[in-house]
């Protein structure tokens, strides 16, 4: 896949190459991962219990959210704090139609879609003359006054004011033997499926290619012939677009808008979820919105009148393991693993990362609640994912290892924990010797 | 006429407190070249220091004095705890993590002193000034301490060696380091500074607003917006920024009608953005040429 030129960056070139190829040469591990993730996406609300299928629906109507901020943050480079906003009028369209117009749930995605991506476009244009820190002020004004102007009293007639508005849930459809949690699951994964699969698209295509070049270099992009204006408020609309329909999908999860849920605070956590996913990154964004929603619940279990400060330190213990997000951690992982030789430094943030992970997943795991209902399945997952860290981890010393030019076998004393401490401290110390077969290249 | 009179003063009194918090807020833009979104929650935990110590029976400039210096120490601390681990990180990063210092002060801060409301001594009392309504003795102290305090950056960033070195290090830390400036201290020095002018603007805002742990929150963010307002260069513009936000702020609330009074907030925030639309760098702030 990668190949690993002198100075030790891994350089991508399948990319180039795949499209002559025959398709079943085309399937990677990418493909992989994505289907089989899908298939027990599809299988979850099947099996797990009724109350786990409302959270994981909400986690991927972030997750979607934190996509459309994505696209303009993580692709574009322009700061946003006014997603709130978007996701605040996406939710409110599919309200008002749904509640003072009683049209059906399924137009009110495309609708809200529309009505967003046409508010992102004006707003993208007031933003072309700011950047950085002033787009974040704009964007911040737009978040702050999304609530009071849900509340103003003028348009209380459609929006419902301080109360809000009710939203009657969708029924499955009748041939459908499924509960409504059920189908908004299936409904929001269908949703999240073509949004997720049309945005990687986009940042493959053209469009996509012009939109990063303008994030990593605007002069040097508008110098191409790319007209960086059009391309900016262009994806601050498709950026709202995501959002958008995100908001809409959890007023039909939610079953019920309020002006208070679309305050800043929503935005800052979106940001959260973002970095915690990894900037750039499509994938990232599930697992942004899977910590964005089971973090604070975790951090409230351990204990109630700290929450704040243990998801504070937990929050900082992810970013001082993974600056760059989930995403950027994988990378660096990967190139480790083809790295000549594994070097000290890149050892311990590699070790320190999938702990880290590691210790979430058994968190989130643990407080999504599988453990009351259903202690088997439970206690599968669980030593699963500790095989998991576990197994990673001893690729990583024996790799070490070897680079050390130490038996392989001395690995094993990974799995006797007063001399895995001893062991762990040996490899961060001791000096990377290269083999020569490899520094020959 | 009289009324737009009044209207301004008390939006001066508002000011005040915002230019206080947007001075800290340039400080700590000077020493790390982007916003601290903690410097609210930082000068909440200073103040509430200084009530505690109040609280065990020290006199209130004592207090006052000990909870500056307590604050300059930790914002070092930070710098070296915190900040340092994560400077290398990327911006957003980097902002992720002042979130988190955010949420564990403000949890700490409810956990130790609970968020029942408390109100704050201040040193000027709260008796009218010269006979009218329209502004105290305690929100003119404030305006004139935030003063004080801009002349005492001024002359320290103008007058003093080490506030020389501290712009260097600021502007161009690749050079600066090539002459012998020890950057990373200097950015700590900047995190003490920023922690103790919070301090200062926390002990002054409290009487006002009174003390609990979520005080700051809607201060902090006008005194951003006075800040990015002024120009996020300048610590003269930002306290300008501070006061011109409080008098918008104000002004729209009493002299837009029908919307005026409910979206005042927005409406102050609307015009920011328009000055912002007709002035990048802000009011008084530097324009930035980068070279290609």
């Amino acid at each position: 896949m990668t190949s690993v030129p002198k100075d030790g960056i891994a350089v991508p070139q399948a990319e180039a190459v795949s499209a002559q190829r025959p398709l079943h040469a085309r399937l990677t591990t990418r493909h992989l991962i994505i289907t089989g993730t899908t298939i027990v996406a599809l299988l979850i609300p099947l099996a797990a219990p009724g109350f786990m299928i409302f959270p994981l629906t909400e986690v991927m109507v972030y997750g979607l959210a934190i996509l459309g901020l994505n696209l303009l943050t993580g692709f574009n480079g322009q700061f946003s704090l006014g997603h709130s906003a978007f996701y605040g009028i996406g939710a409110y369209t599919a309200a008002i139609m749904m509640h003072n117009y009683d049209i059906s749930y399924f137009w009110t995605l495309p609708a809200a879609g529309a009505v967003c991506f046409a508010v992102g476009f004006l707003f993208g244009l007031p933003a072309l003359r700011l950047q950085n820190l002033y787009l974040a002020l704009a964007t911040f004004a737009l978040a702050t006054a999304m609530p009071q102007i849900l509340k103003f009293h003028l348009l209380e007639e459609w929006t419902g004011g301080v109360q809000g508005l009710p939203i009657l849930q969708p029924d499955p459809p009748p041939f459908l033997p499924i509960t409504t949690d059920q189908w908004l699951y299936y409904l929001t994964l269908g949703v999240i499926l073509l949004m997720f699969a049309a945005a990687a698209n986009l940042v493959r295509s053209r469009a996509g290619r012009a939109i990063m070049a303008i994030r990593d270099n605007p002069i040097a992009a508008a110098a191409m012939g790319i007209n960086t204006s059009l391309y900016k408020t262009i994806t601050f609309g498709v950026s709202a677009l995501y959002t958008g329909v995100a908001g809409a999908l959890s007023a039909l999860v939610v079953g019920f808008v309020a002006p208070d849920s679309f305050t800043i605070f929503l935005s800052i956590s979106l940001l959260v979820g973002l970095v915690i996913g990894g900037v750039g990154s499509i994938a990232g964004c599930l697992f942004g919105g899977l910590f964005v929603l089971y973090l604070p619940n975790i951090a409230n279990s351990i204990s109630t009148g700290l929450s704040g400060a243990i998801y504070g330190f937990i929050l900082l213990l992810v970013i001082f393991a993974t600056p760059s997000g989930a995403s950027g951690f994988v990378r660096f992982a990967r190139d480790g693993f083809s790295a000549p030789a594994l070097d000290r430094a890149r050892f311990l943030s590699v070790w320190f990362g999938i702990s880290t992970y590691g210790v979430i997943t058994l968190l989130i795991v643990k407080g999504a609640g599988l453990g009351k209902s259903s202690p088997l399945i439970f206690w599968i997952t669980y030593t699963m994912i500790i095989l998991g860290i576990t197994g990673w981890q001893t690729i990583m010393a024996v790799k070490r290892l070897s680079d050390m030019r130490r038996s392989r076998w001395w690995g094993i004393l990974l799995f006797v924990p007063p001399l895995n401490m001893l062991l762990l401290i040996a490899l961060f110390c001791a000096k990377t010797r290269s083999h020569d077969t490899l520094t020959a290249i | 006429m009289e009324l737009l009179q009044q209207q301004v003063m008390a939006g001066l009194a508002n000011g005040a407190i915002y230019a206080c918090m947007a001075l800290a807020v340039v400080m700590i833009y000077q020493a790390i070249d982007h916003l601290n979104f903690a410097q609210g929650e930082m000068a909440m935990f200073s103040t509430f220091i200084a009530w505690q110590l109040m609280a065990w029976g020290l006199p209130y400039w004592i207090a006052f004095a000990l909870a500056v210096v307590m604050s300059f120490a930790a914002g070092v601390v930070i710098d070296r705890v915190l900040f340092r681990p994560v400077q290398k990180a990327p911006i957003l990063s980097q902002i992720v993590a002042f979130i988190a210092l955010f949420s564990i002060l403000n949890s700490s801060a409810g956990q130790i002193w609970d968020y029942t409301i408390k109100s704050f001594p201040t040193p000027f009392g709260h008796t009218p000034l010269f006979g009218g309504t329209l502004i105290d003795t305690h929100e003119a102290g404030m305006i004139g301490v935030t003063l004080v305090m801009l002349a005492l950056l001024y002359v320290f960033f103008r007058g003093t060696r080490l506030g020389l070195a501290m712009r260097a290090a600021a502007a161009n830390p690749e050079s600066a380091r090539l002459v012998g400036i020890r950057v990373g201290w200097m950015t700590a020095l900047g995190w003490g500074m920023a922690a103790a002018i919070g301090a200062v603007a926390g002990m002054l805002i409290a009487p006002v607003v009174f003390l609990e742990p979520n005080m700051m929150l809607g201060v902090l963010l006008y005194g951003f917006a006075g800040a990015v307002l002024g120009g996020l260069t300048s610590p003269a513009g930002a306290v300008a920024g501070g006061f011109a936000v409080g008098i918008i702020e104000n002004l729209a609330g009493t002299f837009i009608p029908y919307f005026g009074r409910e979206l005042k907030l927005t409406f102050a925030l609307i015009m920011i953005v328009v000055v912002l639309m007709f002035r990048p760098s802000g009011l008084f702030g530097r324009r930035v040429v980068s070279r290609v």
